[in-house]
């Protein structure tokens, strides 16, 4: 990314775009946990990347430092690609069927339908940024 | 396509449940037939097994067998008969029927298959949810810059 689109996109949108991947990416568990919600055995898996994404911020260090070597000097919250490194884990929880499977649909619904909101927010987040740039762009008109 | 590993994920559920349908349909359909079974006696009710197939992104991954990543597919691998004993009916005119007078009938309960049958119904559903929300999801994206 140049300094010029650099300077435009700042810090800010850049966490909406890490977010928007993210979410995506927390998507794909959820269809995961819903596909296996009646396979014998199946722990319900969680993504967690909120505070990963917020401790990331804080540092000021900027989101992406891409690395393209193992020996090259990282980010201890994110992956060799520079991408934020998200916690997936097995979901604690307390009501495990008699089949040994732990994914609750309900829980599941309610989480796809709030992970879509959020990805909506963010997108109109950054459909706003680009409207003042397109503002900006056409001088005003 | 990164964008449609969800949508994978769904329709693998999607063909899952679809598969348990044809099962629990093949059941109810047979739900008398005394003839047939696996040791040609009466039909022998089945059921489908789920297995979690994990979804390895990498050529390395699905070579080595190893779990590249935490998504995982749904599959039926298996499709169990139900060996409890049949249903004994006392019907002495049936051709079937036993010196006792009684016939064998198939150990299918056809409102345990009806319940089956809405659960898979509800699953899905759930899937079908979870696919047109993936959908939502990368058309909204779609949208950005627009």
């Amino acid at each position: 990314m140049s300094s010029f689109i650099g300077g435009i996109f700042n810090g800010a949108d850049k966490v909406q775009m890490v977010s928007l991947d993210q979410r995506h990416k927390r998507g794909e568990i959820i269809s995961s946990n819903i596909a296996n919600a009646e396979t014998p055995g199946f722990r319900a898996q969680g993504y967690a990347f909120e505070e990963q994404l917020q401790a990331l911020t804080n540092t000021g260090k900027g989101l992406a430092m891409n690395v393209s070597h193992p020996k090259h000097m990282k980010n201890a919250l994110t992956n060799a690609d520079g991408m934020l490194k998200p916690d997936i884990y097995v979901r604690p929880t307390e009501d495990i069927s008699h089949d040994g499977n732990t994914v609750d649909m309900d829980e599941e619904m309610a989480r796809m339908a709030q992970n879509q909101i959020l990805f909506r927010s963010a997108v109109e987040l950054l459909n706003r940024k680009v409207g003042v740039l397109k503002y900006a762009i056409n001088g005003g008109r | 396509m990164s964008f449609f590993k969800s949508m994978n994920i769904s329709s693998s559920g999607l063909a899952a449940q679809r598969e348990r349908m044809n099962i629990l349909s093949t059941n109810l359909a047979n739900a008398q037939a005394t003839r047939g079974g696996p040791d040609g006696g009466p039909y022998r009710r089945q059921d489908v097994v789920f297995q979690a197939k994990p979804m390895g992104n990498k050529f390395e991954d699905l070579i080595t067998g190893a779990n590249g990543s935490h998504l995982n597919k749904v599959k039926v691998t298996d499709i169990h008969v139900d060996k409890s004993a049949p249903r004994m009916v006392f019907d002495p005119g049936h051709p079937d029927a036993n010196k006792e007078g009684y016939v064998a009938m198939p150990n299918v309960q056809v409102m345990a298959e009806m319940v089956n049958m809405i659960a898979a119904t509800r699953s899905f559903e759930a899937n079908a949810t979870a696919m047109e929300d993936a959908k939502q999801m990368a058309m909204k994206a779609l949208e950005i810059g627009r």
